[in-house]
């Protein structure tokens, strides 16, 4: 530790000296695509940001549907994933918003639910490829998210 | 890596060759392992001679995702590349966020007042546990015969297992042992000058015994008729028995539960989580551990509970613990006594001191599994395990069985 010059210790923003480690690891977040993650679930929602995070996207997250929309609204994600059931505004409201919205009305949405009545009527609406049923295979949803946004070719 | 071995024709086996080399710098305290083991996928292992076996053992009990999962995998990789460390000196996101979601998953009415101390083994969480109760003013310690708690000098002092005690006597006195399973007992021998008592919810390294229906509850109200805390010992069975705690399924409520093992998916963890007034007996400058809380180890621990709850693994686990202990009764070996445990932590209870024999037989066959006691085999598998793996091992067994029966 001791052995460290004082200024090593520089937030992120600040050129590093040329030092071998330690630059920061970030591309400019606008030439990523960008997915919103919607989940109330603290566990799920912090996997998903890593995982995504990891796959190269840049990530947002909302734990509620009304958090969610603003952060949709003040950048418009590349995709969404959208857990249903969420406190305040529940995801059913949420893709309503968002279908109604004139600039949010095409982005795509992946559905996450539980709720195994709900389904039918979510594919229908949605189409299969845009519902997850609780639990899900964590790297198949990475997969079609990959697809959804332009990063992979569908399986 | 085996064509090359196979090309090269060595005098003797590359894993042969690391063993050598093993014997050569590190301590005996292990004895020798079978295998050397290099690379691991899923469930599955291969030895440094490019042999693959099925692992039933998950670093005892450790690796709940398997080996190279994708998602502890990123989570380290990306935590590696932001902060890897910073003491207690700092606080770090990620040991906050993992307390947050093991208080999260005790019962509603335990979460409130719960809080969190981070180390690296379930050994150092039960020396913690021990400090705890030596908080409380008094210095008395109850545990049970057959339990189990570490290796440390503290954490010896509470295991049941005579054998692993004597050559360092005298460890921490005050201690009393019990049988396992026996409420009666446990009443007697609690006073008011007990601190604490210490169970694990399953006997683990004592052969996953379960205890009788209601022996957890016993010592919860044992525990409370003296004013001793009740300290449960989860290393073991953290995300192993279909529920994330195993206390919770039982319906008891904990002073004190120490955790490890699978919660960081191979990665170095241990925490001790207080409850209720036990929460708050560690004052500024009582305790600490370098490495607890590491923020690569946290992210590890935060990918495993949420790939495990985003992909019902509990649930799965259990019903495939269920399919593999019933599979493996079916069999109607005479080897066989009885397959015991909860979800995929099993033993295989043996009619006689045969685990060592159908342990090799079984690695010969290519499947990895624990002599857990000289008549159990342990299984402990990852919670990915899948049905084909599991059904591959029941129809492996009878011939592993026959061949261990000879050899035994």
């Amino acid at each position: 530790m001791g052995e460290l010059p004082p200024d090593d210790l520089r937030p992120d923003d600040q050129p590093s000296p040329g030092l071998p480690h330690g630059s920061p690891p970030d591309l400019p977040p606008e030439e990523l695509p960008r997915v919103l993650v919607m989940e109330d679930d603290p566990s799920v929602r912090s996997l998903l940001h890593t995982l995504l995070d990891a796959e190269g996207y840049d990530v947002v997250t909302a734990s509620d549907g009304l958090s969610g929309l603003v952060q949709a609204t003040a950048r418009p994600p590349s995709l969404v994933l959208l857990d249903i059931m969420m406190p305040d505004l529940g995801g059913m409201r949420v893709l309503q918003e968002l279908r109604a919205d004139p600039v949010l009305f095409d982005v795509p949405v992946i559905v996450v639910t539980g709720r195994v009545e709900a389904v039918p009527q979510l594919e229908a609406d949605l189409g299969d490829e845009f519902v997850f049923v609780k639990p899900f295979g964590v790297s198949e949803l990475l997969a079609r998210v990959a697809v959804l946004t332009g990063k992979g070719s569908p399986s | 890596m085996v064509t090359d071995a196979v090309a090269r024709q060595p005098s003797i086996d590359a894993s042969e060759a690391l063993l050598r080399r093993r014997d050569a710098v590190l301590m005996g305290n292990y004895g020798r392992p079978p295998l050397a083991l290099v690379r691991g996928s899923g469930s599955r292992v291969w030895d440094a001679n490019g042999r693959e076996y099925l692992d039933l053992v998950a670093g005892i009990a450790v690796c709940l995702l398997g080996h190279a999962h994708p998602a502890v995998s990123a989570a380290v990789t990306r935590q590696l590349a932001t902060l890897e460390h910073v003491s207690n000196l700092y606080a770090s996101e990620p040991s906050i966020a993992l307390a947050e979601q093991l208080i999260a998953r005790l019962a509603p009415e335990q979460q409130a007042d719960a809080r969190v101390f981070f180390c690296s083994s379930g050994a150092e969480a039960n020396e913690t546990a021990i400090k705890i109760a030596r908080r409380t003013g008094r210095t008395g310690l109850v545990a049970a015969e057959k339990g189990f708690h570490g290796r440390t000098l503290g954490a010896l002092s509470i295991t049941g297992q005579p054998g692993k005690r004597a050559p360092f006597e005298p460890l921490v006195p005050g201690v009393t042992f019990v049988p396992y399973g026996d409420a009666a007992a446990l009443r007697g021998a609690l006073t008011t000058d007990t601190a604490a008592l210490f169970l694990e919810p399953t006997l683990g390294e004592g052969g996953v015994v379960p205890p009788p229906a209601g022996y957890l509850a016993a010592a919860r109200a044992a525990c409370d008729e003296v004013g001793a805390l009740l300290v449960l010992d989860e290393v073991q069975s953290i995300g192993r028995t279909g529920s994330w705690y195993a206390h919770t399924r039982e319906g008891v409520r904990p002073d004190v539960v120490t955790l490890a093992k699978g919660l960081g998916g191979g990665l170095p963890i241990g925490a001790c989580i207080g409850l209720g007034s036990a929460a708050g007996l560690l004052q500024p400058g009582d305790h600490g551990s370098t490495f607890g809380g590491n923020p690569v180890v946290c992210a590890a621990a935060l990918a495993v509970l949420g790939t495990i709850e985003a992909e019902g693994l509990l649930e799965s686990s259990r019903a495939l613990g269920e399919r593999l202990a019933r599979g493996l009764s079916e069999l109607g070996s005479p080897l066989v006594a009885e397959v015991r445990g909860s979800g995929l932590w099993l033993a295989i209870a043996l009619t006689g001191p045969h685990a060592p024999a159908v342990e090799a037989a079984a690695r010969r066959a290519g499947y990895l599994v624990n002599t857990v006691a000289p008549d159990a085999i342990r299984l402990a598998p990852p919670l990915v395990l899948t049905e084909t793996e599991a059904d591959g091992f029941v129809a492996a067994m009878p011939g592993i069985l026959t061949e261990a029966g000879g050899h035994g």
